[in-house]
């Protein structure tokens, strides 16, 4: 059996995400023995090759997370929505209540510890923020849901542990399987 | 890192006319890109660090309750949650004017106590120890803690382990392990059961080796890297950290202290309220982070550090016995002045980590730490 390869993905989010992830502890060893991790936040992996299962935590903030959304579901088999935020925006999305230059003005201009000689970030390597935020499932197709902030690390692992050995998991199937 | 020695190899990367781009920086907690300016003979004329994210929390907690922070701020980071929902709490508790009971007051130094055994386990095992013990030069593919699980087993494991402890202690504590609800104003949710603290302290001694075992790493890997370990980063600057009333090291109730590159101490016992008139921060263009620093000062000379290696420079002693010792390792390397090496940072975390888990040891043998006292209603 050929190896699986996934990757997980860090968008606009906090990583409690990742670090539920990182939560299943040990199991983490159980993963890697049927998939190669080629592309996270924790490996050195720059670029997405094709991969069997992509896991996205964060929503979509800015230019460059929209056109890397669109490159993981052209790379990945099942695209995984992880957490609240992928889901639905969560807190990455309060920000759409306000006019996206006064969240930058507060934060550059106004806020009481800035001195007055700063200038608002402008480089053009930086990613440019889009005016609202928007999950996951507004821009692709998601295969499946992993909600929570953060989801359970049981949940976790009990999806990726199925889409690895080629079953389809269920919402909230965690709770009905022991494994071991 | 070699990688990196100039004249640059243009082959080996993202070229865009004279600029080296990293992007993403990876095995880091957080968003960045790293940009590195060449000169026309391919030199390194100037390099930037690009944190590249941003998420608008100066704006949207405007205007909302203020007994929703504890719930909102610690989403600014999943790994280090409980700093700011404490922060938040503490904040509300100054409004309100109450203070927690004893047993809340404990359950919570617990809990970050807790985080901070998780996140420098994580620091240390999951993003640094394979270029330690892998080499900075492995396969990148292999170079991660999936591959050090390969090369070295046991370690990985007992790493893996030892974030765990920190993370369970958030669990057994408040029954979740990130974003806990359980941490109010006035005090704690949730008591901690007999059975729970009998089984956080079964945790002790495995945590306890685990340290030890990796300061024994890291100082075998500084031993066999000298040159790199005290080239690498050594600009002098200031330090900023929390300390006790007698200087002490503290995490939970510290007071801040700066010291100066020499070690001089500028200011102490400074109440978090009067952050503005010390603080101040500057915003860039190439970065979304901001630079803060120490306001009387200015921002050229008043650049300051935080962290393990600041609160370890800006301490005059440990509060536990273990820490102390590799406390006054760490003291001897800066020979009477703060130590810059950022390599050393690694140093400092482990010390700090070994000094939570014995103040863990010592909150978990307090009688009242069981205690159902848990609450001061201040609405």
């Amino acid at each position: 059996m050929n190896k699986k390869k996934i990757a997980t993905v860090w968008l606009g989010g906090c990583s409690g995400c990742h670090m539920s992830l990182l939560d299943i502890d040990e199991r983490i060893l159980d993963v890697a023995a049927l998939a190669d991790i080629v592309k996270s936040p924790v490996v050195d992996g720059k670029e997405l090759p094709e991969v069997d299962v992509a896991i996205v935590e964060g929503a979509i903030t800015s230019d460059e997370h929209y056109e890397e959304i669109l490159h993981i579901r052209k790379q990945a088999t099942i695209l995984i929505a992880l957490g609240d935020c992928a889901i639905h925006n969560n807190v990455t999305g309060l920000r759409n209540f306000f006019n996206l230059q006064e969240v930058l003005d507060t934060a550059y201009l106004h806020a009481p510890s800035n001195d007055a000689e700063g200038v608002p970030p402008s480089d053009p390597l930086l990613l440019k923020l889009n005016d609202k935020v928007v999950p996951l499932s507004e821009v692709v197709d998601v295969d499946f849901f992993i909600n929570g902030c953060p989801p359970d690390a049981d949940y976790i692992f009990y999806v990726i542990f199925e889409y690895l050995n080629d079953r389809i998991p269920v919402p909230g199937g965690h709770k009905k399987i022991q494994y071991g | 890192m070699t990688a990196f020695l100039y004249p640059a190899d243009t082959k080996k990367f993202n070229m865009d006319k004279q600029k080296i781009i990293i992007s993403p920086v990876t095995r880091i907690e957080g968003h960045a890109k790293i940009s590195i300016d060449l000169d026309e003979y391919g030199y390194v004329a100037d390099a930037h660090f690009h944190v590249d994210e941003f998420r608008g929390f100066e704006k949207f907690c405007e205007g909302r309750l203020y007994t929703e922070m504890p719930v909102i701020t610690p989403r600014i980071c999943g790994i280090c949650p409980v700093s700011h929902t404490i922060t938040s709490v503490k904040a509300c508790e100054m409004i309100q004017g109450i203070k927690p009971t004893y047993t809340g007051d404990l359950l919570r130094r617990l809990m970050l106590l807790g985080q901070n055994v998780s996140s420098h386990a994580l620091s240390f095992f999951h993003l640094s120890a394979p270029d330690m013990l892998l080499g900075f030069d492995a396969d990148p593919a292999k170079r991660n803690i999936i591959g050090l699980a390969q090369t070295n087993p046991d370690i990985a494991r007992r790493g893996i382990r030892l974030r765990q402890f920190g993370q369970e202690i958030s669990e057994r504590v408040t029954g979740e392990k990130i974003h806990s609800s359980g941490i109010l104003p006035g005090g704690m949710a949730h008591h901690l059961t007999k059975e729970n603290k009998k089984h956080l302290l079964g945790w002790i001694h495995e945590a306890t080796e685990t340290t030890l075992m990796a300061l024994d790493i890291l100082k075998i890997f500084i031993q066999s890297n000298k040159e790199m370990v005290d080239s690498f980063a050594t600009t002098p600057t200031m330090y900023l950290g929390t300390v006790g009333p007698n200087g002490e090291h503290e995490l939970y109730d510290g007071k801040l202290r700066f010291v100066d590159e020499n070690g001089n101490i500028l200011q102490d016992q400074l109440s978090p309220k009067k952050y503005l008139d010390y603080i101040a921060e500057r915003s860039v263009g190439y970065s979304y982070l901001k630079y803060p620093y120490y306001k009387p000062l200015g921002i050229e000379k008043g650049i300051y550090r935080v962290g393990p290696l600041a609160r370890l420079n800006v301490a005059t002693k440990m509060k536990s016995t273990k820490a102390q010792h590799e406390f006054d390792i760490f003291k001897r390397l800066g020979k009477g002045k703060p130590v810059h090496g950022t390599f050393y940072f690694h140093f400092a975390r482990l010390i700090e980590t070994l000094a939570s888990i014995e103040e863990i040891s010592h909150v978990l043998h307090d009688e009242e730490v069981t205690s159902h006292h848990l609450k001061h209603n201040g609405y």
